[in-house]
This record gives structure tokens, C-alpha cells and sequence, in this order.
């Protein structure tokens, strides 16, 4: 019994010290697992590329990677949607809720194709938009705009000057003289006024009446990367200075979020624990390292370095700490959040009403 | 240490201190018939032995709603080296440390630690043995950044080919049941439960 009374007593010993050495976590170890979806959902044609764009028009998301793909919002595997041009790649996309408009782009020639869930309509004319080249399409309150650009000369890609257009033909320009320096970033609607960012500023006024025109106030975070709405005279503006500014009404307020940043996209979605939180996507840029994303609080602007708001830390590190992201799309119906990556693929992360499931590899 | 540390203590030494009654009130489990040989094991002898083999993840029970969710861990790893000592013929009380580990299905790796206290009944028909044991412990647990320890109750048996007279081969199957109680997030509270299935070497000492 001598032998069994030490090998007793060092058991307990070696117990009390792993027990003591524990601390648990902020969410159960079998419910994190049971939370979890495949981190590959089989679309390895995606691993290694750049996402442009993630839209859902009904029961499907479409994703620009190269071509155009779609898979059901309930799941499944990503295929491509039949019918698209020939040697052309989807660069932009944009719905009203009935009908998927996309941007085709080879470089040289553009193309607006309207999807309605099962077949292509008669391409959009752009005669409205003479030489400028198509750069983006954006859907905010109820048109459809299509954001161009010009260059100097072929051999020049750099955009000189931009605009945003809608109407029939988009004929429309929302900048009465188009601003030179850049294209246009962003477009969003308040449910009062249109916000558009360009170079270092924000634009607002009737955009599908050509009436854009420079804030008065300035957010002074750099160029102006995204633009996110989140309510009446209530916008969030990402700068390229790795800061964001709120605007409120009245004035601009800036947040620094992280210096070494280049901020890329803003989308608020639900927190874990309660309320919401807004992710800055960060991508590298000039001197700028990819940095996945930001978890923003809206109450005080303060960062979440643990990253528990919408994954787990060990999770974010091992798929997109050290990735940039240049767009991310949440679907707050149904709950699932996409992540466009640049050179790893499309991620999503699952949001079950409490819990966040982490991201995985679409 | 968090609450459920002492929790798992307490189950450790509850476990041992049934194992032991129970060793002092059972009889001697031999069948010596005209079947079974007379149990070579008595009292005093013990065994070390060394497992490896397969770890499959089989229960996910949510105790806040009662329901069954999926584990969503993949086929792993499971080992373990155990020592057991006689303290009656054909019947060992012991301890044993060993470790599942196994991918889930978003790429993040389970790891369990169990540190159990052990009693097992030798059932002896030569060359063959039948080892039914139950065991009781705390176990390290780990997923990516998260962590706990938990209490544990495995189930099962050894079924041992004698090789020689110091050496014994064969298949451990045994039921994993880990209760998984978080003080500050109830609704975190589960059961889970795996299967071990391992190729077991025990040496006669």
C-alpha cells in the first residue's frame, strides 16, 4: 500500500498544480466547438485571391472572385453564375432588393449586367458617363449609381478626376465639377443626405440630383477610405491615417485607432456580450501593414485588442490577424459576416444571436 | 484557480476514496473454474502500461437547455501511461495520465489532459484477460486560447492478449464523460463525452 500512497499523493500534487495553473476563458470550450462551421467550405478556388465584392440578392450571395459566383444563404458550395462575359472580371456589385447589378471589367472595356436571380437582362447603357471609366457600383436609398473615373493617357492609370452617376444612362453626375485626385471610396445614404468620401473629403447633399458638394467641416483623418451610416446625421468616416471621425450633425470628432493602419471598410455588427460593435478593416498599404480588422466600441471609440466581440483571439490570429481586408459584408438577416481578404480568400463568421462562431474559410 | 477547480478536486477525492471501499468490500473477482485459471495477479503486484490509439469526440450535451448540439471535433489522437498496483487478487487501484487530441472542423486543435485515479477488475482466461475498469479525475482541457478543468468519469474495459508472463497486449475501449460547469456563464454548461479506442501494452512489474 506504500506504493499505491505515493503514486496517491503525487497524482494530487501533479492535480493541484494543473488545476491551479488554469483560468478559464470567456466562452465554454464544447460550446465554442459546437458553435464552429467547416473553417473550408470546399471552395479552394477562392484561397488564394482577392474577394472584390459580397452582395446577397434573395436566397443566394454573389461574390466577385474573378468571375461571379453564387451559393444558397442556408449553405452549400460557391458556383459560378452562368452567362457572364466572356474574359471579364466582377469588380463591383450592388442590388436594390429585387435585382443584382454587376460591374464587368476587363481594363480596357466595362460592362453593367442586371441579374434577377435566374437570368441577365439587357445590359445598362452608360452613354451617361462619356470617357470616364466605370469604377464601382453603390445602391443607397433607392437608385442605383455608378462611380467613375479618368486618366490621362493609357499608359497612366492614375484617376485624375471622378464623379458618381445615376438615371437613365447614369447622365447624372452628383458632383456638379468632377474632383480631381482619386476615385470616389464611398456612398452612403443617412436616410436624410448622401455622404460620399473622395480624397480627404466628404462630400453630402442630393447625389441623384447632381448636388454633392464639400462639407463645410472636415473629418482631417487623411484620404477617406469608408463611409458607414448609422443613422440620421450619424456617419462613421475610416481614413487612410488609420483614424476614424463620427459625425454628428454638427462636426467631425476623430478616433485614433491605430497609427500604423490603413483603414479600409467600416460595417457595425452585433457584439458578443450585447450591443454592437464597429469593425474597421485594415489593409496594407505604402508603409501601412495588414492588420485584419479593428473591433470599434460605438460608445466610447475605444479598440477591443482581445478580439472576443465577434471571434475568439485565438481564432482571428490564426486566420485573418495578419491579412488585409479590403471589404466586408454582413447580412444581419441571417446573421453571417464576410470578409474579402486580400490574396487569402473569402471568410465569413456566423452570428447565432449570442454568440459569434469565429471565421472560417468560405 | 476558478470555482469548478475545486469542484474537480472534490470528484478526485471522492473517486478515490469509493475505489478504495470498494476494494476493501469486494471479494476476490477471480472465477476459478474449469474456464477460468487461477488469477495471477495477486496483491502487491502492479502493472505499468502504455496506450496509443484513437480519440473520437461522441456527446455534446447542453445542460442549460437540455439539448444535443454537435461537437464538431474530427477523429484524433488519444494516449496514456498508467500505473496500478494490487491491493487484492484480480483487483487494482491506480492512476493514470494521458491525453486526446483532435482538430475541429474550423481548424482549431482540442487538447484534454486527463489526470484520473483508477480501479480495474482482472478477469483472467488465459492467454486472455478482461480488464473492466472506472476511473475518476479532473482533466486539463484546452481550445486554441480557451482553457478549463473539469472533473471526468471514464468507463470501460481492456481486452488483453498475455504475450508472456510480463507482458499483456490488446484493445482499450472507454467512454470519456467530462461535465463541463462554468460558474460565470451557465449557459456554457455541458457534457461531453468521447470514445477512446487504443492499442494498450501493460508490463507486469
Amino acid at each position: 500500500m506504500k506504493h499505491l500512497a505515493r503514486a496517491t499523493l503525487a497524482l494530487a500534487l501533479l492535480s493541484a498544480v494543473i488545476l491551479g495553473a488554469c483560468t478559464a476563458g470567456p466562452l465554454g470550450i464544447f460550446e465554442s466547438l459546437s458553435l464552429e462551421t467547416p473553417v473550408d467550405n470546399g471552395t479552394e478556388a477562392f484561397s488564394g485571391l482577392t474577394p472584390n465584392f459580397v452582395v446577397r440578392l434573395g436566397a443566394d450571395y454573389y461574390a466577385g472572385v474573378g468571375t461571379l459566383w453564387k451559393r444558397p444563404v442556408g449553405g452549400g458550395a460557391w458556383n459560378p453564375v452562368p452567362g457572364t462575359p466572356d474574359g471579364m472580371l466582377a469588380t463591383s456589385a450592388a442590388t436594390d432588393g429585387s435585382a443584382l447589378f454587376v460591374l464587368f471589367t476587363d481594363g480596357d472595356s466595362s460592362v453593367v449586367k442586371e441579374w434577377d436571380g435566374s437570368a441577365w437582362a439587357p445590359d445598362l447603357a452608360t452613354t451617361g458617363i462619356g470617357t470616364m471609366k466605370p469604377d464601382a457600383l453603390h445602391y443607397a436609398d433607392t437608385t442605383l449609381f455608378l462611380s467613375v473615373g479618368a486618366t490621362d493617357t493609357e499608359a497612366d492609370p492614375d484617376v485624375t478626376s471622378a464623379n458618381i452617376h445615376s438615371g437613365l444612362g447614369f447622365a447624372t453626375a452628383a458632383f456638379a465639377t468632377a474632383p480631381t485626385g482619386g476615385i470616389v471610396k464611398a456612398l452612403v445614404h443617412d436616410s436624410l443626405t448622401y455622404y460620399s468620401a473622395h480624397a480627404d473629403d466628404v462630400y453630402s447633399g442630393d447625389a441623384d440630383a447632381g448636388g454633392l458638394t464639400t462639407m463645410a467641416l472636415q473629418p482631417a483623418i487623411g484620404t477617406v477610405t469608408a463611409l458607414l451610416a448609422r443613422g440620421a446625421d450619424v456617419v462613421v468616416a475610416a481614413g487612410a491615417s488609420g483614424s476614424v471621425a463620427v459625425w454628428d450633425g454638427s462636426a467631425w470628432t476623430p478616433h485614433v485607432i491605430d497609427s500604423a493602419a490603413y483603414l479600409s471598410d467600416l460595417v457595425e455588427v452585433p457584439a458578443h456580450g450585447g450591443g454592437t460593435v464597429i469593425l474597421a478593416a485594415a489593409r496594407g498599404f505604402g508603409t501601412k501593414v495588414a492588420r485584419g480588422y479593428y473591433e470599434v466600441s460605438p460608445l466610447d471609440w475605444s479598440v477591443n485588442e482581445d478580439h472576443d466581440l465577434v471571434t475568439t483571439t485565438t481564432n482571428y490570429q490564426t486566420t485573418l490577424e495578419d491579412l488585409g481586408i479590403v471589404e466586408c459584408f454582413w447580412d444581419a438577416a441571417d446573421g453571417i459576416l464576410f470578409a474579402c481578404t486580400v490574396g487569402d480568400g473569402l471568410w465569413s463568421n456566423h452570428w447565432n444571436g449570442t454568440s459569434w462562431s469565429g471565421w472560417n474559410r468560405e | 484557480m476558478n470555482r469548478p477547480s475545486f469542484r474537480a478536486i472534490a470528484v478526485l477525492a471522492v473517486a478515490l476514496a469509493a475505489s478504495a471501499a470498494f476494494a476493501q468490500e469486494s471479494g476476490d473477482p477471480t472465477v476459478d473454474s474449469g474456464t477460468f485459471r487461477t488469477n495471477p495477479y495477486e496483491s502487491g503486484d502492479a502493472l505499468l502500461s502504455f496506450r496509443l490509439g484513437a480519440g473520437f469526440g461522441l456527446l455534446n450535451l447542453d445542460l442549460s437547455e437540455g439539448s444535443f448540439d454537435e461537437l464538431n471535433l474530427g477523429p484524433g489522437a488519444a494516449f496514456s501511461l498508467s500505473y496500478m498496483h494490487f491491493v487484492a487478487r484480480g483487483f487494482a487501484l491506480g492512476g493514470e495520465l494521458g491525453g486526446l487530441v483532435a482538430g475541429s472542423i474550423a481548424g482549431r486543435t482540442f487538447f484534454a489532459a486527463p489526470l484520473v485515479f483508477r480501479a480495474s477488475w482482472h478477469f483472467v482466461l488465459s492467454p486472455f484477460e478482461i480488464v473492466p475498469s472506472v476511473a475518476a479525475g479532473a482533466t486539463l482541457q484546452r481550445l486554441g486560447e480557451l482553457s478549463h478543468v473539469d472533473p471526468i468519469v471514464r468507463l470501460g474495459a481492456d481486452w488483453l492478449w498475455r504475450q508472456s508472463a510480463d507482458w499483456g497486449l490488446g484493445l482499450r475501449t472507454e467512454l470519456w464523460l467530462i461535465p463541463q460547469f462554468y460558474l460565470d456563464y451557465p449557459d456554457s454548461n455541458r457534457l461531453g463525452g468521447f470514445l477512446e479506442t487504443t492499442l494498450t501494452a501493460t508490463y507486469h512489474l
